[in-house]
């Protein structure tokens, strides 16, 4: 009955909040005229349904917050916080990629600070994406958008492992964002690879001699993983904010005890219709199941998709993808929330909840893990970098139509970086 | 180009008055001098030059960016370390603001300080110049020359705040000719300043003359022996009547007496203007003849005899009103002549010689010579006495510089407490004496060799007027808005910056600016330990209290009458006197005792 009444408290916070608002709509366009009007008695109920079960079923886990202990006891261990940076260039006739994976490493309790905390930028690539001559893609491809992504997703995991690959590898790696990401997207026809130097630089192996499709998105950032998890290191990723629809964990959850006969199918199936009724995803539910320091499962996802989904020539690869071993933690009472994704084999997964708990705590109102807060802004690409950046090409550009001589590609350049109509650009020519 | 330790670099937007820059972590603090080097273009068209552009470090903002308040909350909350968590704590940036105080050019091989022409560049070294390079700039002089230093003889007060290695020194033809205010809370170290400054003008031998109204300055005499070849005199005051000097005695004994109505003012010019004055004769000494003449004239008129014909309407009860006035001053006078003396007689003084004070107008060598300094010590006397004694000596001294009599050398007179002499209007105290005296020494003093050094721990009770015609400060702590404010508007070039700082001294710390200086700076005055008085020192008053013991022969003369008529104990209250014989409720008649 206590955790009814704190279920519907949580909610009713919420919905103060501008929360469920978009559920809300959903069931005012398409759910029954009950449905409508008992909306919060309706999210109560499933919320405390979902809660009866896994707490039933040993799949609710607490973290008790304990400050004044719990750094003593990480005294002589190093964390280490990785996110990348990209730079805001956006130019009509180029492509330039400008991204950097900064790390921040810390000592707890140690007292010198030249050796408590060390910055660095793990790695910087900076390169033209339509360029011939450029460093990391072979070929051009019409969505840079993609090619920037993929590009970022494979330098922070490289980052990840260039630090797990080292002899004083940190006690434990967090990264911002999910430790693997979905791949199909990234898996079409036309995809460039990368080239071969680029690949041995994500690897830090120089006699990597890998093929064409080891070369590709799919095929590189699976061997960056594989390498990643054989490391034995502590890795884990965290998600800030969850914005998938799909209630992927509540999903996963539910088969597994189905697959132990915990829960009846008819169960299952009702929870999962009702939370699609309800616009609820995995965040907005386990925010009103879960109370302090409480975390579901934890449970292995398969982060790929429906198969139906995966781009054929990519299939086998695919399947070897590792899974998630993916959890919510819901740090204080305050804040909503957040997903937590590991290996399947990590060592201790409980001491990396600890760690990311009493991180979270340090930010009270926010609650996420602060030192991924501190790199966040260490590897944020500043404006000014990126403005010089969108300089230099536009230099770039305007020297290349000169060179080729030709007067359209010349007017063509003008247009392109003029920024008012009457410029000395377009003074009239006799 | 000297090799220059850099400390961080040029940012954001740079003037040609100042810039900001990201600083290396402890590579400077506030106050210090740094400089860096931009090319500039000359009057020339096509050559540049290479400048040092020399600048103070007036402000200096230190933030984490990776530092989350809301982390330092839980930190408090939990009592923990930052050291034991996560966080970062080392990644602070300093951005450190610098007024730009001038250019020099290496290529010229000067020392000159010109005002920038050509803003610094964004991204350029800003470097720590060695100490020989800084005392360099603050002096204007490439090498020590001994010459030079005879032609121009500096005072020094201390070091840069920070630099112990810089010493600040004063220009000591500007001080003396240009006048210098100290102003500073109390417990600032205006005193010690005012010392050092005192002490830097005795080895020059140069004549001073001190207004002393509380003894601040009477160590000095006991430490006499540290200055060879000068000589230490303690001066108390008399004072004196000469024909030139009338009228302030006449306004003093208007001020000091009771209010008169207009008949009886009447009478009291009447009386001053009559009376001869015997030049140099002490002010009771006229006083009590003025009196006596009023006496004889009131005796005239009780016996009908010839008077003046001004006098004629003149009546009885008027005389004994300026009289009665006239010995209310005398006693005031002479209680004070009786307090300053007890104040000299005290045994902390027992090694100490008093002088009389010499008539300034009649001798004015015996107070102003070279190698002399003569203390005035005015403790004793009310404001307005020790206002028209400053008056009186200062006036006449000034006098014999005016005329260019050459009976007395160039002399710097020091001032402590000048608020009490020179105050505001704002104060609403009736003309002081000493405030048009002084007025006039400050603004044409300089042509005529008498400089003023002016002490004050409450700037904004100053005359405004006067305190603007000093042209050098040497402002310590100050604490006070209206006096912080006060300050602002009369020193030119006092920056924001250096006001907001004003409150944040410690003792002995201070800006000094104005002719004085090549430029503001911040100074630490250095402490003259051997010049501290063994003998005055701050009171205890809680030992005194504790030592303290009744007069024992008033104890018993107290003793002695209360046999005669025994008096209630302390706590208890006299007994009701018992009811009246008679019945019929009347009060019985009180027998008066004989002779009251």
């Amino acid at each position: 009955m206590a955790d009814a009444e704190n279920i519907r408290r949580r909610i009713e916070v919420r919905l103060g909040q501008g929360e469920f608002l978009a559920g809300m709509l959903h069931v005012a366009a398409r759910g029954s005229a009950q449905a409508q009007e008992n909306y919060i008695d309706r999210l109560c109920s499933i919320a405390a349904a979902v809660r009866t079960i896994l707490e039933a079923n040993g799949l609710i886990g607490h973290i008790p917050y304990r400050p004044g202990a719990y750094w003593q006891e990480l005294k002589g261990s190093s964390v280490a916080f990785l996110d990348g940076g990209v730079a805001n260039i956006d130019l009509p006739s180029a492509a330039p990629i400008g991204i950097r994976v900064g790390s921040y490493i810390v000592r707890p309790g140690e007292a010198d600070p030249e050796t408590r905390e060390q910055f660095n930028i793990e790695l910087a690539l900076v390169d033209d994406l339509y360029s011939n001559e450029g460093f990391l893609y072979d070929d051009d491809f019409a969505d840079v958008a993609k090619l920037r992504d993929a590009a970022r997703i494979v330098s922070e995991t490289s980052a990840a492992w260039h630090l797990a690959n080292r002899a004083d590898a940190p006690d434990h790696i967090l990264l911002h964002g999910p430790l693997i990401n979905p791949v199909s997207p990234y898996g079409l026809d036309d995809f460039p690879g990368y080239e071969l130097d680029a690949c041995r630089s994500f690897l830090g192996d120089l006699s990597w001699n890998g093929g064409t499709e080891d070369r590709q998105f799919v095929g590189l950032y699976l061997e960056v993983l594989k390498r990643l998890k054989a490391s034995g290191r502590s890795v884990v990723g965290v998600v800030e904010r969850s914005i998938g629809k799909d209630p992927v964990v509540t999903r996963y959850l539910l088969h597994q005890l189905l697959d132990q006969s915990a829960v009846r199918k008819s169960d299952a199936t009702e929870i999962i219709a009702n939370l699609a009724l309800y616009g609820l995803n995995d965040a907005s539910l386990f925010d009103v199941v879960l109370q302090e320091g409480e975390y579901v499962g934890p449970v292995s996802v398969m982060r790929q998709g429906p198969e139906n989904k995966w781009p054929d020539r990519w299939k086998a690869w695919i399947r070897d993808y590792p899974h998630a071993l993916t959890t919510y933690l819901k740090p204080s009472e305050l804040s909503a929330p957040f997903r937590v994704e590991a290996f399947d084999d990590i060592r201790d997964h409980r001491r990396a909840l600890e760690l990311i708990l009493h991180t979270s705590r340090l930010l009270p109102s926010y609650g996420f893990p602060v030192g991924l807060d501190i790199v966040d802004k260490f590897a944020k690409v500043p404006e000014w970098m990126s403005r010089g950046v969108r300089g230099q090409h536009q230099v770039v550009l305007l020297q290349k139509a000169l060179a080729s001589g030709d007067p359209r590609a010349l007017t063509f350049a003008k247009r392109v970086l003029a920024t008012k109509g009457r410029d000395w650009f377009f003074r009239p020519s006799a | 180009m000297p090799d220059w330790a850099k400390i961080g670099t040029v940012v954001g937007s740079a003037s040609t008055g100042s810039y900001t820059f990201i600083l290396k972590s402890m590579q400077a603090k506030l106050g210090d001098i740094v400089a860096t080097r931009v090319e500039v273009p000359t009057a020339s068209d096509t050559t540049r030059h290479v400048a040092t552009v020399w600048g103070r470090v007036i402000s200096i903002d230190r933030f984490n960016p990776f530092f989350p308040a809301e982390a330092a909350q839980e930190l408090a909350d939990q009592s923990i370390d930052l050291i034991d968590t996560v966080l970062s704590g080392s990644r602070d940036h300093l951005e450190a603001q610098v007024l730009i105080l001038g250019t020099t050019f290496d290529a010229d091989g000067q020392a000159e300080l010109s005002p920038l022409t050509y803003p610094v560049k964004p991204s350029a070294a800003v470097l720590y110049p060695d100490a020989d390079a800084v005392r360099q700039l603050l002096t204007g002089e490439r090498t020590a020359d001994k010459e030079k230093e005879r032609k121009n003889p500096k005072l020094r007060i201390g070091s840069l705040i920070g630099r112990a290695d810089v010493p600040v020194s004063l220009s000591a033809k500007q001080v003396v000719s240009r006048h210098l205010a100290i102003l500073a809370m109390t417990g600032g170290g205006k005193t010690v300043a005012a010392r050092r400054i005192i002490r830097e003008l005795i080895e020059l031998k140069y004549p001073l003359v001190i207004f002393d109204p509380h003894g601040d300055y009477l160590g000095l005499f006991e430490k006499r022996g540290l200055f060879t070849g000068s000589d230490i005199k303690i001066m108390y005051p008399v004072i004196r009547v000469w024909e030139t000097n009338i009228g302030i005695i006449s306004d003093l004994i208007g001020k000091m007496g009771r209010s008169l109505t207009d008949p009886q003012q009447q009478f009291f010019n009447f009386l001053i203007n009559a009376v001869d004055v015997a030049d140099g004769e002490h002010a009771t000494t006229f006083i009590q003849r003025l009196m006596d003449f009023a006496d004889n004239i009131a005796s005239k008129k009780r016996n009908k005899d010839h008077l003046a014909d001004e006098l004629a309407e003149v009546r009885g009860p008027t005389i004994n009103a300026v009289k009665r006035s006239l010995s209310f001053v005398l006693e005031n006078l002479q209680q004070m002549e009786r307090n300053n003396k007890r104040l000299r007689d005290q045994p902390r003084f027992k090694a100490y010689t008093f002088h009389e004070m010499p008539d300034p107008t009649d001798a004015p060598e015996e107070i102003v010579q070279p190698g002399q300094v003569s203390i005035f010590y005015l403790a004793g006397y009310d404001h307005l006495n020790q206002s028209a004694i400053v008056s009186i000596v200062l006036e006449a001294l000034f006098g014999h510089r005016l005329t260019l009599s050459d009976r007395i050398p160039p002399f710097q007179a020091v001032v402590e407490e000048a608020h009490n002499f020179i105050p505001s209007r704002r104060e609403g105290i009736d003309e002081t004496p000493s405030l048009p005296t002084i007025r006039k020494v400050i603004t044409e003093g300089r042509k005529f060799g008498t400089g003023l050094v002016l002490i004050s721990q409450r700037p904004s009770r100053l005359d405004e007027t006067t305190l603007a015609q000093c042209n050098s400060f040497l402002v310590l702590r100050i604490v006070n808005p209206n006096d912080k404010r006060f300050v602002r508007s009369v020193m030119e070039n006092l920056s924001e910056a250096d006001a907001n700082i004003l409150q944040t001294f410690g003792p002995g710390q201070g800006i000094v600016s104005g002719q004085a200086v090549r430029f503001p700076l911040l100074v630490r005055v250095d402490f003259d330990h051997e010049l501290v008085s063994d003998a005055i020192g701050d009171e205890d008053f809680i030992a005194e209290a504790a030592r303290w013991k009744p007069d024992t022969k008033r104890q018993s003369a107290t003793a002695a009458v209360q046999k005669i008529t025994p008096r209630p104990k302390a706590g208890t209250s006299p007994k009701p006197s018992p009811p009246s014989a008679t019945t019929t409720g009347k009060r019985s008649r009180r027998i008066r005792p004989e002779g009251f």
